[in-house]
């Protein structure tokens, strides 16, 4: 019933559908385009009325219509010279109309005060102007402002009504419709070189941005959560889930009230009446924009570079309303910093913090390759692959034991992992640059297989940032280091090669990060959606905002990459009743590009889409690989199993958005459980690396197109 | 085929397989578990490994514990209808069963506004809520008493929030199918962790059963925002073409709400942009606006509509939109300029952020200079925008905030404050020292003449009326008024009074204790044509059509602006002795009893008259002259005297008899104190505050019983006559049980005498509704009258007014000057006003009354108040009012750690103030 039928306007496309020009059906042709004319030219066989018949009230008019135009379309703003035109010609119009109208009952015709104060009916003018002197003159001397000695004219009254007509046709009709809203609506400037202005209620107060800048293992976040635990409302704003898990047992134990709120885990720290804590940590994707607090703690907040993940603590940084916002990161993301502050009017105060140990680079590479390794060493490569062969090789060359960490284990797995290292159960680290951020290890030494890395379409050599921060690694907290005195951390290789350009990449001075990566809010990209046709696909919305912001980019911001946004969004965009606002909350789900995962979430989308409540295992899933007997199977290989953990992983996203939808985490829980032994054991039973050969006996078929994505 | 989920999908696949107790060459399960738990021991707590049958045990279990048997329950239980869809048990839960066919209960898909009217917020509304503008909700529970008066919502998602009913933005009426006793239930005891939401107390969580939002509670909810959201776009398109031609290049004004959804609903694209008639057929469609009044209200469009003014507020489109408490939807919204306020704004942002702020920097640099006169002459924009956003002109406008702020951030002296309206009018106050004291009153929608073109040149209109030209106009006869002689009339009033429309007189028959009570009202519209001229249906009169759009007469601390022309008041005054002045009378005989327990009155509505009347003897009388003579027991009894006292024991009467048999609510002691008074300083300007506390007194009883006793009997009289009118009603709100019985003790020991204080009324407040006006006759329950109808003000009241114009005509016998349609349309802009006038004038007192308190903190930094808490926390805040000025409300910051919260209405000692905006009546307390 409402819009069924195609517009012969394109109204989404066509810029201008808005626009109207007047139509002149009275005004002669040959006055469409020549202005300066205040006469009224009439044919013959027109002769017929007042004008030509009264010929003072043809004076009293040309005199009037030339003074308007010297009013009103003299010197003026230049963009208003075609529009103001535009009404002088309708003004015209109109005169011709009614002069030429037979029917024109001009006589009879009694005017009211009101519109004598403000004539606004164009089309009863020549009525109105023939009758003018019908109203008394003490009204037209108190309309007109004349003092009682001034005589008025009946040409002022014509001037004065002429000048009012000539203003409502012009700001109520001609300008109304010659004017593009567009244009002007703030909803179609959102410009990416301004995003502070997408907050404006952080705008309204002056934060004071503390920035804690050090190298890694100065113990500069330790100050911000100093800060944060003496406040009434506060946010810890981690980069992982686990760093927000560890920061709420800490202070958990430290017998202070908190909340978590992370992804795929929301835990609220109620008082008997309800009423949660003041506190919160999280992770930053979780932080609460709209929500007052004291103090905001933004950790690791050189990420705000990072292409995928860099939105989160850009929009945090610009957005949240605290009267106090801690940073703690490198000293690379000072300069940026600098800049967002300039650019919202913060307070910006820097504390720098040193390094609490030495750190130094070998000047020579391992001797005897792995068997030169020692406890407490940890192995950095970039592949899972690399990894894997690593430990099985260390583990049958030496007698070191081996954990590993790379990014696409369970967060759980890496801390397990990590506690084995640290307590000294396990030698050697074997790990990828997961080891970068957050997870306290204990490492004397680094050792660097290599110094390129997959950027997910070539290998590349690593920054000097990467490798900083990596390598930043050793001699972290309660090393062990012989001579008793400053902990001190070193650096090696293997290969010679690898190592100069290590050690160039140490010695080199920071290297400044140059653009913040940033992206709309959800509020604007639904205020954008409706620029949009209905029913347009939200990625062609994304693709659009990524378009037409990317043109605009200045050199501080940069757009989150949207590559796996479309990605996820792709498997539940033609689902109709997921509510928009839904899908941009999807589109940011942790969804790993494996089929198994990419099914199981559309199955939970489509749960969405008809809001039903279901239990994870009341899906289509191959929950009965979870069995002692598929340990020694080599034919369910350890991917299988990580792809059912990102299932359950998924599934707890999900439950924390929609607890009504996806229910029963208690098995949800037990199932993890289960998974996560079975890839332990698949770990410590790894004869052989699972990436050596093609995989044989996989029953799921997915594995061959897992082999592209072999970084970690 | 729809596969029952509780069901295991997969087991086909899944061999039930007798584990090995070893696995693989050197490990038994044993191991493998302890290897797992002695690692994970101390960094996961309670990790225990269950096998996948045990794991679909326990969860069957919970599943049916924790979501089915409540779905059960509640379908069997809770549901109690011979009509209610019958559906297996087994097939409650994600049965995506079709309701619509089988209930007969009412589509909310679409809905007349009057509903609105009809019902109170009740269970099965659908709302939006100011904490999630984006998602409806549906109330699925009443306030459960005055502890907590907070409603229970849920969004489509089965979210559950709590929110009081004055953060409903919108609703949409609904009626539950038949038979559904409760949605919402307290979690039963089951083995396993609670799943429901906390409302009130940690360990007491409430769920709504599955299948209840299924089939009730998110469906609707569902599809009216999906259509809204698949509207939006169009929406935003035709709004964006109404807008250019509702808009008026003189002014700011309210289209209401309804009547913009019900453009929307017509507005046919195609035909609005074809090149030929494009044009025309906009323009005869929004000039016949008024006729969209009476087509029903689709309810997808209304909410998309709702959303599409939001965003446009940004772009300087639409200004507010106003919101009525009593039926709690968007009542109307504001019009603003194309061309002054829209395109100015976007012209003056461009300029001023062009070359990365280089104008804001000169400004700045001026400020900093403190070169004053350079920045009138250069900036006056500026000038403009601070004082726009002083007067809250601007309205969901990020946009405009991020540019003030950028302003101060960079002037030394107000880098740190934060960006408030206070600071902007401190700024244009540094800049132009003689600007308004009260910035609030250039406000556009307020629209004094200083605010506006528009109102400048009514104004105009109304300074120049002629009355003679005006009585020229008017045709028909006056002579067949009833001529009171030389009865005495009181108009009881104050000294300061602006207009005096009412007065009253008795006669006492001195027998059988019968007296016959009059209430003389000025009678303006006898001046206007439309009270006799049959040819003339509606409104015609240019001043009538000014009245209407001022509504009423404006009230403020600073400034009172009549709805009419001076001199048509004038002339209509009451009070001039021994002037003939013309009246529309009501009269009425009362007959007294008295009995051992006191004496009683009845009503003879028999005798209930209206006439056009000529009194002339008014004997002085203001509320202290009745009082004192009231007051002086042995003087003699004259016979001004014997009349007041007449007057004034009928007047205990009435009351007494609309408590007692009507229900009536009278507050006490302790209400509306600290009623803020203006008074002029050295140079003359109204901007010395004092407070003053409404007081009740035997002449104001008199005076507003007798007031309401006509307006009672007037709106008995025009429903009996099925004469249309504007009534004014108000509706007791359902509420839960217990709230329930909390109001209806307060009606008891209302009628033992015992008013609420203060402290009752605070936790009452949430619970009460708001009046309105309304076409139909529905009951005004607070005042206890079946109908109540407004006439006995009509030189400040545009309703007074239409009604008088309906009782000339009828007094005549002549055809009706509204209609019922005519006097449905008219409701909407009159209630708008009412609405808008009441927030201008509670906003200036705030306004006035935060001032004073921020001198007062200034003057004594460490001066804390004591402050009665008004609403339950939420966020660690909650809401408080200064028990002495009722208009100094704020809220109070918690301290989390704190074990007690203090309860609505308990008084919380020594809190210091920590923020305080007076233009945007915002106050933050902090206790000590």
């Amino acid at each position: 019933y409402y819009h069924s039928e195609p517009h012969s306007i394109d109204l989404f496309h066509d810029k201008d559908w808005i626009v109207k020009r007047p139509k002149f059906l009275n005004l002669p042709k040959n006055e469409h385009s020549k202005l300066d004319i205040f006469q009224f030219n009439f044919n013959k066989s027109e002769s017929n009325n007042v004008y030509l018949q009264d010929s003072s009230f043809k004076d009293n008019l040309d005199k009037a219509m030339q003074f308007i135009y010297n009013d009103k379309l003299s010197s003026l703003d230049a963009k208003q010279v075609p529009i103001k035109n535009l009404a002088w010609l309708k003004l015209r119009d109109y005169i011709y109309q009614q002069l030429k109208d037979p029917k024109l009952q001009a006589k009879t015709y009694v005017p009211s005060v009101s519109e004598i104060i403000h004539p606004s009916s164009p089309g009863n003018l020549i009525s109105l102007l023939i009758n003018c002197n019908k109203i008394s003159n003490l009204v037209w001397k108190s309309v007109l402002k004349y003092s009682l000695s001034n005589n008025i004219t009946t040409l002022d009254k014509f001037i004065h009504v002429l000048q009012q007509t000539f203003d409502h046709v012009y700001e109520q009709e001609i300008l109304p419709m010659m004017t593009n809203t567009d244009d002007t609506d703030g909803a179609h400037n959102v410009d990416i070189t301004n995003p502070a202005e997408w907050f404006p209620e952080a705008r309204k107060i002056r934060r004071h941005i503390i920035m804690h800048i050090g190298p890694t293992n100065s113990g500069k976040t330790y100050r911000a959560l100093q800060k944060l635990k003496s406040v009434d409302r506060g946010y810890y704003a981690g980069p992982l889930r686990l760093l927000a898990r560890e920061v709420y047992d800490r202070f958990h134990a430290e017998k202070i009230r908190c909340n978590l709120l992370t992804g795929e885990e929301v835990i609220r720290d109620l008082d008997d009446r309800g009423n949660s804590a003041g506190l919160t940590s999280g992770t930053v994707e979780m932080v609460p924009i709209n929500q007052k607090f004291d103090v905001v703690v933004l950790d690791e907040i050189q990420m705000m570079s990072d292409g995928d993940r860099g939105w989160a603590w850009t929009n945090a940084l610009l957005g949240v309303v605290s009267k106090e916002v801690h940073l703690c990161g490198e000293k690379s993301v000072l300069p940026l910093v600098k800049s967002i502050v300039k650019m919202t009017g913060d307070k910006l105060t820097i504390n720098e913090y040193e390094r609490l140990g030495k750190l130094s680079v070998e000047e020579k590479p391992i001797k005897d390759g792995i068997k030169g390794l020692r406890k407490g060493d940890c192995v950095v490569a970039f592949s899972k692959k690399k990894i894997l062969d690593l430990k099985l090789k260390i583990e049958k060359d030496t007698n070191l034991k081996v954990a590993v960490i790379y990014g696409s284990l369970p967060p759980e797995t890496r801390v397990q992992q990590a506690a084995l290292f640290n307590n000294g159960e396990y030698d050697i680290m074997v790990a990828s640059d997961a080891i970068g951020m957050g997870l306290n290890l204990s490492i004397d030494r680094v050792v660097f297989t290599t110094n390129m890395k997959y950027n997910g379409e070539e290998l590349m050599e690593m920054t000097s940032s990467q490798i900083k921060q990596i390598g930043g690694r050793a001699g972290r907290f309660k090393s062990r280091s012989a001579s008793g005195g400053v902990p001190q951390g070193f650096i090696t290789s293997f290969e010679s090669k690898v190592l100069k350009s290590v050690r160039k990449a140490i010695e080199a001075p920071v290297e400044y990060l140059k653009t913040a990566v940033t992206w709309p809010t959800d509020e604007i990209c639904a205020q954008l959606m409706t620029q949009f046709p209905p029913g347009t696909p939200t990625s062609v919305l994304l693709q659009t905002i990524s378009d037409e912001l990317e043109k605009s980019s200045d050199n501080l911001f940069t757009l989150s990459d949207l590559k796996s946004k479309l990605k996820v969004i792709g498997l539940f965009e033609h689902m109709e009743d997921i509510p928009f606002f839904d899908k941009l909350k999807l589109s940011n789900a942790p969804v790993k590009d494996m089929p198994m995962v990419t099914k199981a979430f559309t199955k939970f989308c489509e749960t969405i889409a008809k809001r039903h409540t279901r239990g994870l295992l009341s899906y289509r899933l191959p929950f009965n690989l979870l069995d002692y007997n598929c340990i020694p199977n080599e034919s369910y290989s350890l991917e299988v199993y990580e792809s059912l953990y990102n299932i359950i992983t998924l599934y707890f996203w999900l439950s924390n958005r929609y607890p009504n939808y996806f229910i029963d985490m208690e098995s949800a829980k037990d199932l993890k459980y289960f998974c996560e032994m079975i890839i332990f054991e698949k770990l410590d039973r790894l004869k052989k690396n699972p990436y050596a050969h093609k995989p044989f006996g996989s029953t799921r078929g997915h594995l061959s197109s897992s082999r592209r994505r072999l970084r970690t | 085929v729809e596969l029952d989920h509780t069901r295991e999908l997969d087991n086909d696949q899944a061999t039930e397989t007798v584990v090995d107790r070893s696995v693989g060459p050197e490990k038994d399960i044993e191991s493998i578990n302890k290897d797992f738990l002695q690692r994970t021991k101390g960094l996961e707590p309670d990790i225990e490994l269950k096998q996948l049958p045990q794991i679909k045990q326990e969860f069957n279990q919970r599943y049916k514990d924790r979501y089915v048997k409540p779905s059960e329950d509640w379908y069997v239980n809770s549901w109690r209808s011979l009509t209610k869809p019958k559906i297996p048990l087994y097939k409650l839960i994600n049965s995506d069963f079709q309701l619509i066919t089988k209930l007969k209960a009412p589509n909310p898909m679409e809905f007349q506004p009057v509903q609105l009217m009809e019902s109170p917020l009740n269970v099965g509304d659908f709302v939006l809520l100011k904490m999630r503008p984006n998602e409806l909700a549906m109330c699925v529970s009443l306030p459960s008493s005055t502890m907590d008066p907070r409603y229970t919502f849920v969004t489509i998602d089965g979210t559950m929030c709590f929110a009081t009913k004055n953060r409903v933005l919108l609703r949409i009426p609904h009626k539950l199918p038949a038979g559904i006793h409760s949605l919402i239930q307290p979690e039963s005891h089951h083995k396993h962790l609670p799943i429901g939401t906390v409302k009130n107390f940690s360990n007491q969580t409430n769920i709504l059963p599955i299948v209840a939002r299924q089939l009730i509670t998110s469906r609707y909810p569902a599809q009216i925002s999906k259509l809204a959201w698949k509207d939006l776009p169009i929406t935003t398109k035709k709004l964006q073409l109404l807008h250019r031609s509702l808009q008026n290049y003189m002014g700011p004004w309210q289209i209401p709400f309804f009547t913009l959804v019900g453009l929307v609903q017509k507005l046919d694209l195609n035909k609005a942009l074809d090149d030929k008639n494009g044009i025309n057929y906009l323009t005869s469609l929004v000039n016949n606006y008024h006729t969209v009044n009476d087509i029903p209200i689709n309810s997808p469009t209304f909410v998309s509509t709702y959303w599409a003014i939001m965003q446009q507020q940004e772009s300087n489109l639409w200004g507010e939109i106003h919101l009525n408490t009593a039926l709690l939807s968007p009542i109307s919204v504001t019009i603003i300029p194309l061309k002054s306020q829209h395109l100015y704004y976007a012209q003056v942002i461009e300029k001023l952020e062009a070359n990365s702020y280089r104008e804001v920097n000169k400004f700045v640099k001026l400020v900093n200079e403190r070169k004053y006169r350079d920045i009138s002459a250069l900036y006056p924009s500026v000038i403009q925008l601070l004082k726009d956003f002083a007067a809250g002109n601007f309205h969901n406008n990020g946009i405009i905030v991020a540019l003030i702020s950028k302003i101060f951030r960079k002037i030394e002296r107000y880098k740190d404050c934060d960006i408030t309206r206070d600071i902007c009018q401190d700024l244009i106050n540094e800049i132009t020292p003689n600007s308004i004291p009260n910035p609030l009153l250039l406000n556009m929608d307020l629209a004094l003449p200083a605010s506006s073109k528009l109102v400048k040149w009514q104004q105009k209109l109304y300074d120049l009326t002629n009355i003679e030209e005006l009585q020229w106009k008017k045709s028909g006869t006056d002579d067949d008024r009833y001529d009171f002689g030389d009865l005495r009339v009181f108009c009881i009033d104050s000294e300061t009074a602006h207009e005096i429309d009412d007065g009253v007189s008795v006669k006492n028959y001195g027998r059988d204790g019968l007296y016959t009570l009059y209430i003389h009202i000025a009678d303006p519209t006898s001046m206007f044509p439309e009270s006799t001229n049959v040819d003339i249906e509606g409104i015609s009169t240019d001043i009538l059509n000014v009245a209407l759009k001022r509504s009423f007469t404006t009230y403020l601390p600073d400034t009172v602006v009549p709805m009419l022309p001076q001199s048509i008041c004038h002339l209509s005054d009451l009070g001039k002795q021994g002037q003939r002045t013309k009246t529309i009378s009501f009269s009425v005989d009362v007959k007294i009893t008295s009995k051992c327990s006191g004496k009683s009155i009845e009503i003879m509505y028999d005798s209930f008259k209206i006439r056009k009347g000529i009194v002339s003897n008014f004997p002085k009388a203001t509320y202290e002259d009745v009082d004192r003579i009231l007051g002086t027991p042995n003087s003699e009894a004259s016979p001004v005297k014997k009349d007041l006292e007449s007057l004034s024991m009928i007047s205990k009467l009435l009351r007494e008899q609309r408590i007692k048999n009507s229900n009536a609510v009278i507050f006490g002691e302790g209400f509306n104190k600290g009623l803020v008074m203006l008074n002029a300083d050295s140079e003359g300007e109204l901007t010395e505050v004092t407070f003053s506390d409404q007081e009740e007194t035997l002449s104001t009883i008199l005076v507003s019983e007798m007031m309401i006793l006509a307006n009672t009997l007037t709106g008995r009289y025009f429903a009996e006559n099925k004469i249309g009118g504007v009534f004014r009603c108000y509706k007791q709100l359902p509420l839960g049980e217990v709230a329930q019985q909390q109001y209806d003790s307060m009606i008891t020991s209302t009628k033992k005498g015992i008013f609420p204080k203060l402290k009752d009324i605070v936790k009452l407040s949430s619970l009460l509704n708001s009046s309105f006006y309304t076409g139909r006759p529905f009951r005004h329950e607070m005042i206890g009258a079946k109908q109540y109808l407004t006439v006995t003000s009509p030189l400040r009241r545009f309703p007074d007014l239409i009604n008088h114009l309906q009782i000339h005509r009828h007094l005549q016998k002549k055809p009706l000057c509204f209609n019922q349609t005519q006097i449905d349309s008219l409701i909407w802009p009159i209630q708008s006003r009412a609405d808008i006038l009441k927030r201008a004038s509670r906003n200036s007192s705030t306004y006035w009354t935060l001032n004073y308190l921020k001198k007062l903190t200034k003057l004594e930094p460490e001066r804390t108040f004591d402050v009665m808490v008004t609403s339950v926390p939420q966020n660690g805040f909650t809401g408080c009012v200064f028990p002495d000025l009722s208009f100094a409300r704020g809220t109070l910051k918690l301290h989390p750690s704190s074990m007690h919260y203090p309860m609505i209405g308990d008084i919380v000692k020594n809190c210091k103030i920590s923020k305080i905006d007076c233009l945007e009546g915002m106050l933050e307390l902090e206790k000590l």
